[in-house]
C-alpha cells in the first residue's frame, strides 16, 4: 500500500464510517420520496458526491492504491459542501417525485458521471506526474503519487466504469419515450459525446507501460464535461425534471 | 613538504564542463607520469570521477605547489575549453587540501551526500599513482588516512546510511514509471564500476530480464555469468533497447552512444515507456534522446537532485562526520611533522658520538692502545644506552610531538647546522 500503513488504516476507517453515514441518509431519503434521491439538483450532487466517494473506494479496493484519494475526497467533500449549503433552503418532502425507470436513468448516470470525475483526475495526475518525471522535478507530486503505471490502471479501470453505465443510462432513456431534442440539452448532449469518448476508451486496450498521453487527454477532456455538467445542473436543473 | 590541490567539481562546474575534464585510466597515468621529470614532484595523486577532477602534489612548499596546480589549470582550460568562474577558487593550500582528500572520501563532498562509491573511486585513484610511479610515501599515508576516515564515517556515523547511490536513484524513477521493477528488463550498457554497482541493486527483483552490453563483450561476460543475465557487445545496442523498460549506461566513452536519430528510428512503432539513465562522464545518450514522448531520460545532475530530497538523515550526520575528519587531519598533521623526527635524532646520535670522539682523542695519547680501544667502546655503548630511551620514546610517540619540540632539541643541542652539514654530504 502507498503511505504509512497505521494512518491508512485508520484514514480508510474514516472513509468507510462516512460513506456508510452518509449511505444510511441517502436510503433514508430515498424511503421517503419512494424513488432514487434526486429530488432536485442538490440532492443529487450529494449521490454523485456519494458515487464517487464509493467508486474510488473500489479502486483503492482493487489496486491498493491510495495516493490519489486526497484529490478525489477533496471533490466529494465540495459536492456535498454545495449540495448540503443549497440543499437547506428548499422545501421538506417529495417534490419531484420520479418513477423506478427514471431512478435506474439517473443513479446510471450519476455513476457514470462519477466514472468520468474519477478518470479525469487520475488522467490529470497522470500527465502531472509524466511531465514532473520527464522534467527531472522531483517534488511533491513524484514524492506522493504512486506511479504512472498504477495511475494509467486506476484510469482505465474508472473509464470502464463510466462508460458502462452511460450505456445503461442511455438505454433506459430510449424507454423513457423522451422526445429527440432533449438530447440537444446541453447536458445530454455532453453526457453523449463523454459517452462516445469514454466507451471509445474503454473498447482500445491499454498496452502495459505505455505512455500514451491522448488516453490521459481525453480524460481531462472528460473531467472539464463532468463540471460543465455539473454547472448546468446546478445553475438549471436536470433536463425535464 | 606542503601539499596542495586543484579541486574542480560539480560545486563548481556543470556537467557539460566536468565530463571535458574527466580522465580515462590512460590518460591519467599518462598525465600523472610527467611529475616526476617536468616538476619533480613524485607525491601525486588524481582523483577523477564522473563528478570531480581533484588533483593532489606534494610540493616544496605552498607557494611552489600553487604555481604549478595554477599552470596545470591554465592547460587545461586551453586545452579542454573550458573556464573555472573563479580560478582560486579551485586551487587549495595545503589544510584544506589535507582536509578536502578526506571529506571527499568520507563522501561530504559528494553531490549525493554519504554516497560510498567514492571510497572505490579513491581506491582506483591510488593504483593510478602507483602505475604513473608517484604514488610517494606522504601522498601514500594521506590516501591512507582517506580511506580509513571514509570507512570511520560509514560505521561511526549515519552519513552512509539508507540507499542514497544513483544507481537508487535511477531505479527509483524506473518503479515511478512502472509501478514495480519485477518482470521488466533491464539494459546495462558498461560493465564498469558503476555498472556493478547497478546490477548488486537490481540483484534482489524478480523475474527481471538482463542484458549487460560492453565494449569488451568478456567483461559483460563475467558480470552477465554473476549476475545471470545475457552478454553482448555495443553493436547489439540497437536490439536491447528495444527489447528494454529501461536501460542504464556508464561507459567511458568520450562520444554519445545513443543518438537522437537512431532512437527516433528505434522506437518509432513503440508506445512503451523508455526510462533511460544515463551515468556516464561524457554522457553516453544524446540530450535530444528526452525529447521522444515515450522517452524519460535521467543524466546524473537530475539522479542527484532526486536523492537531494532524502537527505535530511544524513545531514543531520555531518557535525559528527566532519570530527572524524578532523580527528584523523590532525593525525595526518601530526604523522607529517613526526617526518622530521628522524633526521633531529640521526644528528643528535653523531653528535654526541662526535663529542666523545673529540674528548677521546684529547687523552689518546696518555693511553695505551687496549685501554682506549676498551674506552672507545665504552664511550660508544654509554651514548646508545642514554640516548636509547629518549629516542624509542620520540619514535613511538612522534606523532604527539609538541609542534616546537623539534626545533627546540635543535636549538638546545645545536643539531641545525650539523643537519645542513649532513644533508649535503
Amino acid at each position: 500500500m502507498v503511505g504509512d500503513s497505521k494512518e491508512s488504516t485508520t484514514m480508510g476507517r474514516w472513509i468507510l464510517g462516512t460513506t456508510s453515514l452518509h449511505l444510511i441518509a441517502l436510503v433514508l431519503r430515498g424511503v421517503q420520496v419512494g424513488a432514487c434521491p434526486v429530488a432536485s439538483q442538490w440532492e443529487a450532487f450529494s449521490l454523485l458526491a456519494w458515487c464517487i466517494a464509493v467508486l474510488q473506494m473500489i479502486l483503492v479496493k482493487i489496486s491498493s492504491d491510495r495516493s490519489t484519494l486526497i484529490y478525489i475526497f477533496s471533490m466529494v467533500f465540495l459536492l456535498q459542501i454545495a449540495s448540503t449549503s443549497f440543499s437547506l433552503g428548499m422545501a421538506e418532502g417529495p417534490e419531484g417525485v420520479i418513477d423506478s425507470l427514471k431512478s435506474v436513468h439517473a443513479f446510471s448516470a450519476l455513476v457514470g458521471v462519477a466514472g468520468i470525475a474519477i478518470a479525469g483526475v487520475h488522467g490529470v495526475l497522470w500527465i502531472m506526474l509524466r511531465n514532473s518525471i520527464k522534467n527531472g522535478r522531483f517534488g511533491y507530486l513524484f514524492q506522493r503519487l504512486s506511479s504512472l503505471e498504477e495511475l494509467s490502471r486506476l484510469n482505465r479501470l474508472s473509464t470502464g466504469i463510466a462508460a458502462a453505465a452511460l450505456t445503461l443510462t442511455l438505454s433506459t432513456s430510449l424507454f423513457l419515450n423522451r422526445p429527440f431534442y432533449e438530447l440537444l440539452n446541453p447536458e445530454a448532449a455532453v453526457t453523449l459525446v463523454l459517452w462516445l469518448i469514454f466507451g471509445l476508451l474503454a473498447l482500445i486496450p491499454r498496452q502495459t507501460g505505455s505512455v500514451l498521453v491522448i488516453r490521459a487527454w481525453l480524460s481531462l477532456i472528460g473531467f472539464c464535461g463532468v463540471i460543465f455538467i455539473i454547472g448546468w445542473i446546478a445553475i438549471h436543473g436536470f433536463h425535464k425534471q | 613538504m606542503k601539499i596542495n590541490c586543484l579541486a574542480l567539481d560539480h560545486t563548481i562546474l556543470p556537467i557539460e564542463m566536468r565530463e571535458r575534464i574527466a580522465f580515462t585510466r590512460e590518460d591519467a597515468v599518462q598525465f600523472l607520469s610527467q611529475f616526476r621529470d617536468r616538476y619533480q614532484i613524485e607525491d601525486v595523486l588524481l582523483l577523477s570521477t564522473c563528478n570531480r577532477t581533484e588533483l593532489y602534489i606534494l610540493a616544496k612548499n605552498s607557494h611552489v605547489g600553487f604555481g604549478i596546480l595554477d599552470e596545470i589549470l591554465a592547460n587545461w582550460q586551453e586545452e579542454r575549453n573550458f573556464r573555472v568562474p573563479i580560478r582560486c577558487a579551485a586551487i587549495h593550500p595545503h589544510k584544506v587540501a589535507v582536509k578536502r582528500l578526506l571529506r571527499v572520501t568520507a563522501g561530504l563532498e559528494s553531490q549525493i551526500l554519504g554516497e560510498s562509491e567514492i571510497l572505490g573511486q579513491v581506491r582506483v585513484a591510488k593504483d593510478l599513482s602507483d602505475e604513473a610511479g608517484v604514488a610517494g610515501k606522504v601522498i601514500l599515508r594521506l590516501w591512507e588516512r582517506a580511506l580509513r576516515c571514509g570507512k570511520r564515517v560509514r560505521s561511526e556515523t549515519h552519513l552512509g546510511d539508507g540507499a542514497l547511490s544513483v544507481a537508487y536513484g535511477a531505479l527509483r524513477i524506473a518503479k515511478k514509471i512502472h509501478g514495480s521493477l519485477a518482470g521488466l528488463s533491464f539494459g546495462i550498457i558498461g560493465a564498469g564500476e558503476i555498472a556493478e554497482l547497478v546490477l548488486k541493486n537490481l540483484d534482489g527483483i524478480e523475474g527481471k530480464k538482463l542484458f549487460i552490453l560492453n565494449r569488451s563483450p568478456e567483461r559483460a561476460e563475467l558480470l552477465a555469468a554473476r549476475f545471470r543475465g545475457e552478454a553482448g557487445s555495443l553493436d547489439q545496442l540497437s536490439d536491447t533497447i528495444s527489447k528494454c523498460d529501461v536501460v542504464i549506461c556508464s561507459t567511458g566513452s568520450q562520444s554519445p552512444i545513443i543518438k537522437e536519430n537512431e532512437l527516433t528510428a528505434n522506437l518509432a512503432d513503440r508506445s512503451r515507456s523508455l526510462l533511460l539513465v544515463d551515468l556516464g562522464l561524457p554522457r553516453d545518450i544524446e540530450p535530444g534522446c528526452g525529447n521522444l514522448p515515450q522517452v524519460f531520460l535521467h543524466n546524473l545532475d537530475d539522479l542527484a537532485r532526486l536523492i537531494e530530497e532524502n537527505l535530511e538523515e544524513r545531514r543531520n550526520a555531518i557535525p559528527e562526520a566532519l570530527e572524524v575528519v578532523d580527528h584523523e587531519a590532525h593525525r595526518f598533521e601530526l604523522w607529517l611533522n613526526g617526518l622530521r623526527t628522524e633526521p633531529a635524532l640521526l644528528a643528535l646520535r653523531n653528535a654526541m658520538k662526535d663529542a666523545c670522539h673529540f674528548e677521546l682523542e684529547l687523552v689518546k695519547d696518555e693511553l695505551d692502545h687496549e685501554t682506549y680501544e676498551r674506552l672507545r667502546v665504552l664511550l660508544h655503548r654509554l651514548v646508545k644506552r642514554v640516548l636509547h630511551k629518549p629516542t624509542e620514546d620520540i619514535r613511538s610517540h612522534g606523532e604527539e610531538l609538541e609542534p616546537r619540540f623539534l626545533e627546540r632539541l635543535e636549538s638546545l643541542f645545536q643539531l641545525e647546522d650539523r643537519g645542513e652539514s649532513e644533508e649535503s654530504s
